[in-house]
Formats: structure tokens, C-alpha cells, sequence
């Protein structure tokens, strides 16, 4: 499998990944490289703040495409700050939640709130 | 020509934004008026709450704005601040407890992330806070920031912020005037949600009003929890409602006016010495996609 490193810094231009706009374009290279079957690592060196909106369009929008098993095989991070990884991971789950069968949520999210 | 008399005390709390968003409703019919802003009994206003009052006066741009009876000593804060009133003419903050009021386009977060760095972050009265709290602070902010941006559909974020070195806190305030979380939650639940309503809905994990493929509900969870553990407070005065967290105590309540806004406070305990750092341990590798 051919191999697509991404720098972030790159793709944000700076230090602070924390745009919805900046994380949509990240989106838009990572389901590129996907597509042709590419293994994308995230390359996080020298980013100081990272913000779950960035990391929902950037990351969280994926599994709105792909399954878990893809992106295992397909997506890995590297030099993320100990402190971030957290983040990341809480973003992954959340977006696995919201996918997982957004229907079923947002009906079971009224229906919590129709007793009120 | 209109003339509102502000309260003798404006402070951080329900009653400080109810009297802003009161005066918000007073000034929101008028066009081309003279507005006076009588201060002459307001004894305290907290600067970080300039940052609503700058946006009910942005958003009554076609009035003329005089305020007067302005203490000495608040003018100072209020020039301290830079702020937008008095054409940016600034004093200088020996004592440094302001933090500079702001205007920000919402398409620029790169630039008030810049701001945080150097107004807030780099603030020399601030005492040495451990890098991993002052990331934590300014990641706080930016959730805040963009929530205004991809929520309120608004096109300013106003902020502001004032230190208090004896308590040792910092509070800062953002302020959007645009869709309210009322209006939001209504439109996404189909229910006819009050203010309180809509506020507790949209604090919890996991409530979203997005639709689209970007999944969200994350963001205010994650700012509780570290409010939480930096024993910080978040207050949040939306539409008519109000809602606030102090540990892991939190209530709703009306607001008793409508403020056509969001606004949201948030308090930093800066002595803080707790570690953050939670699951450091896991490797890149073991990041579970």
C-alpha cells in the first residue's frame, strides 16, 4: 500500500489547527488518498492547540465514509502531543456514536427531552 | 433622543447579563437616535461583560451611542481595555487586570487565537500557569469562539476579559449576537423549548443540532470537565435563558429577558496545579479508529 504523509502545520498553515474550515480541507486530502487506496498518517509535529472542531470536520467526518476497519488500516497519527490524544480519541468516539445510527439517536434525544 | 439608566452594579452573573440584554431590548427598535448611556448610578461593571455591551451596540450600529456619568475609575478600565467606545484610545494597565476587549470577524479565529496568545496568555500578572492549564484555557475559548461561528451564524464574536489576582481568576466573556440556542434546539427538536430548556439540552454530551456529516456535541462537555476539575465556572445567558456550572453543581434558569444573542462566561481558577495530562501513556500507534 503506497504511503501519503500529511503535515498538518501544512495544511493549517501554523501552529493552532482550530478552524472548521482548515479541518474541512484536511478532510477533503485524507478522503482523496483514501480513495486510491492510500495509507495516510497524520503528521502533528509542531501543532500547539487542537480545538474537537477542527478534529470532527478533519476526522470525525470521515466515518461518515468509512468503517473503523478501513481507517485502521488506512489512518495513523504520528507526534500528537500526549495532552491532545485524548482529544483525538474522544473525537473518534463521538463520531463513531453519531454515525453509528444517527437516526436512532436523535429520536432517542427527543424522546429523553418529551418528558420535560 | 433615548436615555437608559444602567444599574448601580453590572457584575458576571444572571442579573449583570439580564441588565445588558434589557438594555439590548431597549435600544433594538431604534434607528438613527441619539442613545445616552447613563452610568451615573453603576458603581461596578466587570470589564470581561464589556464584551456584551459591545455587541448590543454593534448591533444597533445606526444609533449614536453617548455614554455618560462614567466613573473616573471605570473609564480607566474601560480605556484599559481599548475599548471600541472611545476609538481605541487605550491607558496604560499597570496593574495589568484587563484583558483587551476585541472585535472579531468569526471567519478569523486564527487571529483570536493569536489574540488569547498574547492579550491573555502572555498576560505578565498571570501567575505562572503550567503550560498544559494555559492550553486548556485557550482551547476553552476557541470551542466558544467557533460554536459562535458555526451556531449563531453570527458575523462578530465580541470578548473581553478581566483578572482578578486576589481570587486568583480570570474570567472572559465571548459574545455573539446571532441564532440563539433557544432558536437552534427548537429547529432541530421541532419543540417549543424555553431558553432554560434549550440550555440544558444543549450542555449535555453528546447533543448536537448539527445535521450535516460533521459530527459535534463534544465541545461543551469537554470545557465542563475541565472547569470541573479547574474548579472554573461557565455561565451561559441565551435567548431567555440562563444557565450555570460551578463544579459539578449546575442550574438553569429564566433569564426574564430576551437577548437575541449568546453570551458566555467562563472562569479560570489560574492557580490551579492540577495535571491534565489523562491517558499520556497511549502511543500514536494505539489511537482506536
Amino acid at each position: 500500500m503506497e504511503r501519503k504523509i500529511i503535515s498538518i502545520f501544512d495544511v493549517v498553515g501554523g501552529k493552532a489547527a482550530v478552524s472548521t474550515e482548515d479541518g474541512e480541507r484536511l478532510f477533503t486530502t485524507i478522503n482523496a488518498f483514501l480513495e486510491k487506496d492510500f495509507k495516510v498518517i497524520l503528521d502533528f509535529a509542531n501543532i500547539q492547540t487542537l480545538i474537537t472542531t477542527f478534529l470532527n470536520a478533519a476526522i470525525g467526518q470521515l466515518y461518515s465514509k468509512y468503517d473503523s476497519p478501513f481507517l485502521r488500516e488506512h489512518l495513523s497519527v504520528r507526534s500528537l502531543q500526549p495532552e491532545d490524544k485524548e482529544r483525538l480519541v474522544k473525537t473518534i468516539e463521538r463520531a463513531k456514536e453519531y454515525f453509528k445510527d444517527k437516526e436512532n439517536l436523535e429520536k432517542d434525544i427527543r424522546e429523553a427531552f418529551d418528558d420535560e | 433622543m433615548l436615555t437608559i439608566k444602567l444599574p448601580y452594579r453590572i457584575g458576571s452573573n444572571q442579573k449583570g447579563f439580564a441588565a445588558l440584554a434589557n438594555i439590548y431590548q431597549q435600544v433594538k427598535p431604534c434607528q438613527f437616535e441619539t442613545i445616552q448611556l447613563d452610568f451615573q448610578n453603576t458603581t461596578w461593571f466587570d470589564a470581561n461583560m464589556l464584551a456584551m455591551l459591545g455587541a448590543i451596540m454593534e448591533s444597533a450600529w445606526k444609533n449614536d451611542f453617548d455614554i455618560v456619568n462614567l466613573r473616573p475609575e471605570q473609564e480607566k478600565i474601560f480605556k484599559k481595555t481599548r475599548y471600541s467606545y472611545f476609538g481605541g484610545e487605550s491607558l496604560p494597565d499597570h496593574y495589568q487586570t484587563t484583558v483587551e476587549y476585541r472585535k472579531t470577524k468569526v471567519s478569523e479565529i486564527g487571529s483570536f487565537e493569536k489574540y488569547l496568545e498574547k492579550k491573555l496568555l502572555a498576560h505578565p500578572e498571570i501567575p505562572s500557569m503550567s503550560a498544559l492549564l494555559r492550553k486548556k484555557i485557550k482551547e476553552s475559548i476557541l470551542e466558544i469562539f467557533d460554536n459562535a461561528r458555526t451556531h449563531g451564524k453570527c458575523e462578530f464574536v465580541f470578548s473581553c476579559g478581566q483578572y482578578y489576582p486576589r481570587k486568583g481568576r480570570l474570567d472572559f466573556t465571548v459574545v455573539d449576537i446571532g441564532r440563539t440556542i433557544r432558536k437552534n434546539v427548537r429547529d432541530y427538536l421541532h419543540k417549543n423549548f424555553s431558553g432554560k430548556m434549550a440550555l440544558d439540552w444543549a450542555v449535555q454530551k453528546n447533543t448536537t443540532t448539527r445535521k450535516d456529516n460533521i459530527p459535534g456535541g463534544l465541545g461543551f462537555a469537554l470545557i465542563r470537565e475541565f472547569l470541573c476539575k479547574n474548579n472554573g465556572k461557565m455561565q451561559i445567558a441565551s435567548a431567555d435563558g440562563y444557565w450555570y456550572e460551578r463544579g459539578r453543581t449546575s442550574h438553569s434558569k429564566d433569564l426574564n429577558v430576551f437577548f437575541r444573542g449568546t453570551a458566555v462566561n467562563l472562569e479560570f481558577n489560574v492557580n490551579d496545579k492540577s495535571s491534565y495530562c489523562l491517558i499520556s501513556e497511549i502511543e500514536d500507534t494505539d489511537i482506536p479508529f
